[in-house]
């Protein structure tokens, strides 16, 4: 019989990990006919168990995260063959949410994942989702916040606690022989497609022309004006203006992921020279620390170190873009929020029509003695006798008929 | 020195702090024996953090060395870690190792990790505390009913004066309800009654920040229902005239209830609900939110709540101002709400000019103050003297 093992896939983020956090869902099923387990009930099931985890609030969703972790592990533990769970953010889990977690499975294999990629890329592709998440911060605050070596303030300390691929790999692996300790390491530009899923399918234990991915959800990447756009439509939001759940549907989901993600061929996010430079020479050290590790590299660990700097791209300062750019951004956005806004109100109106006929037809099949009660009702509203004697009424029956 | 040599002196410190010992890190070291067990089998070393926080919990007591419930809570703040966004882990500082570091946070002299870290990890130490003893939900007491009779009023205004009245009144015997209430509107400056809006709300349940809350209505140009007097009394005026509607804006709401309504007040003999807290105490509960939020569902957090509210010290003054760029809004806001009850043809007890804001007190709580509040909270909620 074959081990249980549980596989646990905890960042970094902008790694492919939503695409594979799709595939594994919408093929769950399948999976488990194979004795693989990714045990969710619904989408975001491994995201919920994490806020728990980490105790992490989230804009109101953490109220649905309430025992989510206990919930997940209770699924580890009554399953008899492999599970993987996976979700970027428990990268950043402490030793003693580590040791919870990995308690939590019982007796059984642990293995750990990261999915890395060169830190050139990753550094502009996690601004972005700073912004996406309501932060008005500047890029060139956000790199002089990220690069200061005390690390102070939370931008600092969530960019480091998510892509800190040595230190987060420490913190899970602390416990874990190296050989369950996994680096997956996204290929570089140009690489086959699909290499990348070939490479944690690797890991998983699947064959991996055996699942594809049926909703294409991925976590796309907005350009230096589209996000310029976001962090000043942030500034008029914020503090009250729109609220968390509206900001979701609209800003994000709406805006960021679906209209303007979709502008491929706007300027690209990168770095400028000297934190270009920085990070060349970050990577090095990675690159040196994991390999002394003898974790189980899956790739290469070449692929963590950043390629030259393309000598005919111009660095494209995101906090003084294309004003030209970036109102094309924001004339597209307008547009599809008012096809939004026209499709809303079809809806309502559809709505107000269906509840009017709910209200009719109620009101026809209701008794005389019904209509009777709730025309005196209204007359107490505007009557002084009635009202006394409705008054006196109540205290005699002993309860409050409000609701007649 | 070797691993080994910080393995012993990190872990033979963390048994000083345990045992009630306050000496600092740094100071620690200084006057380490050369006779220490060995202490590589002891795992790793606790978190900068969490041993710092053990050493501030201990200077908050007298100190009674070997106190077993006090190690007891102390090994709870070594094995867990700070809640929601932060550090992960921060390294004890080992003054001789200077080999570069180019993974992982700097290690840091524990004495210098900010108050605001330092609360953050309380706070969870904190809720796990609460969590060992819960509190049943309250019971809500069965209100009395009123007699047929008797004054009829109605109280509003400045939610923490407000329920302060009722609590006197309703001790005393007096049911607010009936038809053709009077009406009290308790007035306060209108600072204070943003911060008892935003204390009301942290203590059902928000995790706003002060400084978010007071910005997001000043960016709206509007007051909290609750804080906009003018249209209270609108509201009221236009049920039972503007006559009986009385605008409470005295330094003493309680006596003047009185005396408008012609009513006795005494003392309650619990402490009305919200409670009157400060704003380092109300931040207390909010950072304790952030938590809650994640761990129990609405009953279970609501009963904890009430229970931390007690646990908090009482304390009505000063409130906090709003940031410094809101100030002029708030105070047009304020000569605009005068105005409007100056002008609706209500009974005025006292002077309008009351509802002026003060600007006293502090833009924001304390980290320092909070930090003091979370530590007190902690040992209370453990049931260890401070």
């Amino acid at each position: 019989m074959a081990a249980r093992k549980v596989l646990v896939h905890v960042g970094a983020p902008k790694t492919g990990t939503s695409f594979v956090q799709d595939l594994l869902f919408s093929n769950r099923e399948a999976l488990a006919a194979q004795g693989i387990l990714y045990p969710a009930d619904r989408f975001d099931a491994h995201f919920l168990a994490a806020l728990d985890l980490m105790e992490l609030q989230w804009g109101g969703l953490e109220k649905q995260a309430v025992g989510a972790w206990d919930r997940l592990a209770e699924l580890v533990r009554g399953w008899e063959g492999s599970v993987i769970i996976s979700h970027e953010i428990l990268a950043t889990a402490s030793p003693a949410q580590v040791r919870r977690a990995i308690e939590s499975f019982g007796d059984c294999e642990v293995h750990v994942l990261v999915s890395a990629r060169d830190l050139v890329r990753q550094i502009p592709a996690e601004w972005p989702e700073n912004v996406k998440h309501r932060r008005v911060v500047g890029y060139r605050d956000y790199l002089d916040k990220i690069t200061e070596p005390a690390r102070k303030g939370p931008l600092a300390s969530w960019f480091w606690g998510v892509q800190e691929v040595p230190d987060i790999l420490g913190r899970w692996g602390s416990t874990l022989p190296p050989e369950r300790v996994h680096v997956v390491t996204v290929p570089r530009p140009g690489a086959p497609r699909g290499l990348l899923w070939e490479r944690f399918a690797e890991v998983f234990g699947v064959e991996p022309t055996a699942y594809t991915s049926s909703s294409g959800r991925s976590n796309p990447s907005m350009g230096v004006p589209e996000t310029a756009l976001i962090r000043r439509i942030n500034e008029r939001v914020n503090n009250g203006v729109l609220a968390n759940e509206d900001y979701r549907q609209f800003v994000r989901e709406l805006l960021a992921h679906r209209t303007l993600s979709a502008r491929t061929d706007s300027p690209r996010l990168a770095l400028p020279p000297d934190v270009r430079a920085w990070a060349v020479d970050l990577s090095e050290a990675w690159i040196d620390e994991l390999e002394a590790k003898g974790y189980d590299v899956v790739g290469s660990l070449d692929d963590l170190r950043p390629e030259p700097a393309a000598s005919d791209v111009a660095f494209v300062d995101p906090d003084a873009p294309d004003e030209a750019d970036v109102a094309d951004a924001a004339m597209g956005s307008i547009v599809v929020l008012l096809q939004e806004a026209a499709r809303l109100q079809a809806v309502e109106h559809q709505l107000r029509e269906d509840l009017h006929a709910a209200q009719r037809e109620l009101d026809t099949s209701r008794t005389l003695s019904f209509r009777v009660k709730r025309r005196v009702v209204h007359a107490a509203d505007t009557t002084r006798f009635v009202a006394a004697c409705l008054g006196v009424y109540r205290r005699v029956r002993g309860r409050s008929s409000r609701s007649a | 020195m070797s691993r080994a040599g910080f393995q012993t002196a990190a872990w033979s410190w963390a048994d000083h702090l345990r045992d009630g010992g306050t000496t600092p890190w740094l100071d620690w070291l200084r006057t380490l024996p050369s006779d220490l067990p060995d202490a590589l089998g002891r795992g790793p070393v606790p978190g900068a953090a969490q041993l710092e926080l053990v050493r501030r919990l201990a200077l908050r007591r007298a100190r009674q060395e070997g106190d077993p419930a006090f190690a007891e809570l102390a090994d709870r703040a070594l094995r867990r870690s700070g809640p929601g966004r932060g550090p992960a882990h921060l390294s004890l500082l080992w003054p001789d190792d200077d080999r570069p570091r180019r993974v992982g946070a700097p290690p840091i002299d524990p004495s210098g990790i900010p108050a605001d870290e330092l609360a953050r990890v309380g706070i969870g130490l904190l809720a796990e505390v609460l969590a060992l003893h819960p509190v049943p939900a309250p019971v809500e007491p069965e209100l009395p009913r009123r007699r047929l009779w008797s004054q009829a009023f109605h109280l509003a205004g400045a939610p923490v004066t407000t329920a302060a009245v009722r609590s006197s009144l309703a001790a005393a015997g007096h049911v607010e309800g009936g038809r053709r209430p009077e009406v009290l509107l308790f007035a306060e400056p209108l600072d204070v009654l943003l911060a008892q809006i935003w204390s009301i709300r942290v203590q059902r349940g928000a995790p706003v920040r002060w400084v978010t809350f007071a910005g997001r209505w000043a960016r709206r140009d509007q007051l909290p229902p609750s804080a906009d007097l003018a249209v209270i009394a609108a509201f009221w005026a236009d049920r039972v005239g503007a006559g009986r509607v009385h605008v409470v804006a005295g330094p003493d709401p309680r006596r003047t209830a009185a005396q408008i309504l012609g009513l006795r007040t005494a003392d309650p003999v619990t402490a009305p609900d919200p409670h009157s807290l400060p704003p380092a105490a109300v931040d207390v509960v909010r950072r304790l939110n952030r938590v809650l939020n994640v761990r129990l569902g609405d009953e279970a957090r609501i009963a904890t709540l009430r229970h931390v509210a007690s646990l908090l010290p009482e304390d009505p003054a000063p409130a906090l101002d709003v940031p410094t760029r809101h100030r002029a809004w708030l105070d047009d806001r304020a000569r605009r709400v005068a105005d409007d009850l100056r002008s609706g043809g209500y009974a005025v007890h006292g002077d309008l000019a009351r509802i002026a804001p003060r600007h006293v007190g502090a833009a924001h709580p304390r980290n320092r103050d909070v930090l003091e509040l979370v530590l007190d909270t902690c040992l209370r909620a453990a049931e260890l003297d401070t």
